[in-house]
């Protein structure tokens, strides 16, 4: 079942299972892992409201391999702690859903530049550029994720 | 004392900085002298510091440079709603100029767009198949369609070089 306002209308018009990420060997903090597709690529990605933007991995990077010319700003950007060179873009993102619709938006992506960020780094979907004119909500209990527009 | 260094007292900034005096104008600090002090701060992580210097801004005298140069500092010291609200000034106040436009619009908020099509896959499937068999692959990348394994590999890199076009694929780290 889908969320719902007081009113009745839709907090939520789609919903889909998330995993955990506890980092390799599984000693780390747990992270929540999407499933999505980035411009028509499936992939995994880690929710991080503390983040900005769609931080591409370098797997999709290198799978993406957006054009030169398409990119929007070639900039230095704060990632965990690093300075890591590379480009904005403007992505779609869809959020699949296993009960309800789809989303998708475009959104601001973080493309780093060959060789910044270590392979095993994975794609991250922050807070501005991203999540920020969605609703979503997470259920532990059923490890559920629910997601709507905001209009 | 210099006024640079006066105002980068009153700033807690190291009273390191290049002396940029040519740079006031009636001992008001010019734009650049201010740049210079905002980079200090955000490289020493001093974020009242930054504050304080981003005060003493003059926006309205902000040269088109000059906003791409704060875009890229603000975007370097995770300061991204700051680097938006540069990027819709300098665009606003700079119409002609391309690089402004650009990050302009990559720093726009999301919007909503028609659904695309997609490899059609079947997600849950994938889900179970990690649930149960992930931790034969634990530290490496999988290519999944459907349920179904296609391969592992160390590094996305070497992934890619077995499978080629990944966009067939769904591709998950296993930890």
């Amino acid at each position: 079942m889908l969320l719902t306002l007081a009113d009745q209308s839709p907090f939520a018009t789609g919903a889909t299972g998330y995993s955990y990420d506890s980092g390799t060997g599984g000693g780390g903090s747990i992270k929540v892992v999407l499933d999505v597709i980035v411009d028509e690529l499936p992939t995994a990605a880690i929710l991080d409201t503390g983040a900005p933007f769609l931080v591409c991995s370098p797997l999709l990077a290198q799978a993406l391999q957006p054009e030169a010319s398409t990119a929007l700003g070639a900039t230095v950007m704060m990632i965990r702690g690093y300075l890591v060179r590379g480009n904005l873009h403007r992505f779609t993102l869809t959020m699949l859903a296993e009960l309800g619709d789809d989303l998708t938006l475009e959104v601001t992506a973080f493309v780093p530049n060959a060789g910044q960020l270590a392979e095993t780094v994975p794609t991250f979907l922050g807070m501005q550029g991203c999540l920020e004119r969605m609703r979503f909500a997470l259920d532990p209990m059923s490890d559920t994720f629910y997601f709507g527009p905001l209009a | 004392m210099s006024t640079t260094t006066a105002l980068a007292d009153t700033l807690s900034i190291p009273a390191s900085l290049p002396d940029t005096a040519a740079q006031y104008t009636n001992g008001v600090p010019g734009n650049a002298a201010v740049i210079g002090l905002l980079e200090a701060a955000a490289e020493a992580g001093d974020n009242a510091a930054f504050a304080g210097a981003l005060s003493c801004l003059d926006e309205a005298a902000l040269t088109a440079a000059e906003f791409v140069q704060l875009i890229r500092l603000a975007l370097a010291s995770d300061r991204g709603l700051l680097a938006r609200r540069f990027a819709n000034q300098g665009a606003a106040a700079h119409p002609q100029h391309d690089e402004l436009a650009r990050f302009a619009v990559a720093l726009a908020p999301p919007k909503y767009v028609s659904p695309q099509p997609y490899v059609n896959q079947n997600w849950q499937a994938n889900r179970v198949w990690l649930k149960q068999h992930g931790s034969q692959y634990r530290g490496q990348w999988v290519a999944l369609r459907d349920g179904q394994f296609f391969a592992a590999a160390p590094t996305p890199k070497q992934l890619a070089e077995v499978l080629g076009d990944l966009r067939q694929f769904f591709i998950a780290p296993v930890n």
